[in-house]
């Protein structure tokens, strides 16, 4: 007899299931890059709140999040979307109102947050922030003095879940990265309860095994829910896939100036559209798509 | 002798070069802001021109122009993008790669160029929030990573956008990126020179009408040119505290037509520095 390894792969809403009210989440990507934006737009639907998002940099689909009324904290170095929005618009929107906690840090900082939580310590040290006011925005960290020396302490922050975009996964969660690559890898590996991936598309164990060398995300970093979503990272750059949509980008900036138009525009594009079909054709369909993947070359 | 070009030319392109200027044969790894073209382009063309031996870190790796051509269309400001692997020679697998080894041997750059929304008299820096920390009045996008670059580079720049009494405050709201000395302490009480990090603050401040960079004994921002088509009384007027200015204070080189010949041939291919600052500016 030889025993079945079991697959992973399950539907976008199961997926989902295990993210729950309060919990801190890691995003993947970066700005307008591989983020999770179709797992983003099944945890609005749930209607999960009082989320703590943390990403290397934030961009469109946080910002998403943070409209859609789920989130009370954001652990980020920057939330801004290229040249379409210096600032993200719900973003600014909500921390200004006190809605949104923003747990403001240099790269450094959200490195050592991260990689603590991953490697278990209690704190990490380092220099940047010193003659700075970081720690007067941000009382978790805090200014210490070592040998006669000023640092900047570093706790760690564990997560709940993480929502990670992959360029391609295997059923057992396996996952490559043919562009890009941000905070993926230790974001999965600070990752307490189920590490979540979308891809653009699920290819057999046989094709990791053909060159594991791309594989960013495997063994204790495998994905725990694997979903297939082509054109997932849409609005988002998939990288080698299609490129970021610019009138997208456009027309949500214009929309999350207020959360009277951004509700209309969650309406379009998040609750309206049900299927990642329906999504694609909401924005554009197949035309949009070609479109999007030429822009690639 | 070099020929100076005659033509037009965009206070984009002016600064792109000014900035390809900072960027010597001998430096090793250069890390230019995100998402800022005229920085982009700036580096991208000393690496053409005259810094063969230097590499450039994106956000996607490190890469050299001294073989590869850039590819047309790829709009070369937004360093993620997949087109940009065409230059590419060594991608990260992870951004903790570089910026948490940032202050080890390996320095995984050496000058960076940071942007600002206020910079003041002793070269401190604010991107996070105008008005106080419990009473904001703007929120801005962020630190992103300018602890990092100003405290273990060995140098950097700071450009801007705008000159003005908004953007050159006396003291700035909010201090995101230490200069040479703050209300916290100076770079010496910091300890940053003993790790063989940073001892100094941003060695120059290219703005659109002007080069500052900051007297060696107070730390006190001082003009260094004024660009072509501006006066020393405009900069005064336009920045919110007293600079220090020289009895002579030179005009900015203007482009030479090398330069501008292989920055829109070679390097701006998208037309980008033409199209966000267009000439009429």
């Amino acid at each position: 007899m030889v025993a079945i390894r079991d697959e992973r792969i399950v539907s976008i809403e199961e997926a989902v299931s295990v993210v729950k009210d309060g919990d801190v989440v890691g995003l993947s990507g970066s700005v307008l890059f591989n983020q999770p934006a179709a797992l983003a737009r099944a945890v609005i639907r749930k209607g999960v709140k009082d989320l703590t998002l943390v990403m290397l940099t934030g961009g469109l689909v946080s910002d998403m999040l943070v409209g859609a009324g789920c989130v009370k904290k954001i652990v980020t170095t920057y939330m801004a979307m290229q040249d379409y929005a210096p600032i993200c618009p719900n973003f600014q929107r909500k921390y200004m109102s006190g809605e949104v906690k923003f747990w403001e840090c240099d790269f450094q900082h959200f490195h050592c947050t991260i990689k603590g939580a991953q490697w278990g310590m209690p704190y990490l040290l380092t220099k940047a922030g010193i003659g700075t006011d970081i720690c007067k925005i941000n009382p978790d960290l805090e200014e210490i003095e070592y040998k006669g020396e000023k640092w900047v302490k570093v706790p760690p922050t564990p997560l709940d879940v993480s929502l990670i975009y992959a360029n391609k996964v295997d059923p057992y969660g396996n996952c490559i990265y043919e562009g890009s690559v941000f905070a993926e890898f230790i974001l999965a590996n600070a990752t307490k309860r189920a590490i979540i991936v979308q891809a653009e598309e699920i290819v057999p164990n046989e094709y990791i095994r053909r060159d594991p060398r791309v594989a960013i995300l495997g063994g204790p970093t495998r994905a725990d829910y694997v979903v297939d979503v082509p054109y997932g990272a849409h609005p988002d750059e998939g990288p080698k896939y299609y490129a970021h949509d610019a009138q997208f980008c456009k027309e949500y900036v214009k929309a999350a100036k207020s959360d009277e138009t951004f509700k209309v525009w969650l309406d379009k594009y998040v609750y309206g559209p049900k299927t990642q079909a329906e999504y694609l054709e909401a924005v554009g369909g197949i035309t949009k798509l070609l479109t999007l993947r030429q822009s690639m070359i | 002798m070099a020929k100076v070009y005659e033509g037009e030319y965009t206070i984009s392109e002016l600064q792109s070069i000014l900035i390809s200027r900072q960027i010597k044969f001998e430096d090793n790894i250069i890390g230019p802001g995100f998402y800022n073209d005229v920085v982009y382009n700036g580096a991208l063309l000393a690496m053409k021109n005259h810094a063969p031996n230097t590499l450039y870190l994106s956000g996607i790796g490190w890469s050299s122009l001294a073989q590869a051509e850039i590819p047309r269309h790829t709009p070369m400001y937004i360093p993620f993008e997949y087109r940009f692997m065409a230059i590419c020679e060594k991608i990260i697998r992870g951004h903790d790669e570089i910026q948490l080894s940032a202050g080890g041997p390996r320095r995984h750059c050496d000058v960076f160029f940071l942007g600002a929304m206020q910079v003041d008299k002793y070269g401190n820096q604010n991107i996070s929030i105008r008005g106080s920390i419990d009473k904001p009045t703007f929120r801005g996008p962020g630190i992103i990573g300018l602890q990092t670059f100003s405290t273990f580079m060995d140098r950097y720049y700071i450009y801007t956008r705008n000159h003005d009494t908004r953007t050159f405050v006396d003291e700035v709201d909010f201090i995101s990126a230490a200069g040479y000395k703050n209300r916290n302490g100076d770079r010496e009480s910091w300890g940053f020179a003993k790790h063989g990090w940073n001892p100094n603050g941003p060695k120059e401040i290219i703005s659109p009408i002007a080069c500052m960079d900051f007297d060696e004994k107070t730390k006190h921002m001082r003009l260094k040119s004024v660009h072509p088509g501006h006066t020393v009384q405009e900069v005064k007027e336009k920045t919110g505290f007293e600079l220090i200015i020289p009895a002579n204070v030179p005009q900015t080189d203007p482009p030479y037509e090398e330069e501008i010949v292989t920055l829109r041939e070679q390097i701006d291919k998208t037309k980008c520095l033409k199209r966000l600052h267009g000439l009429q500016e």
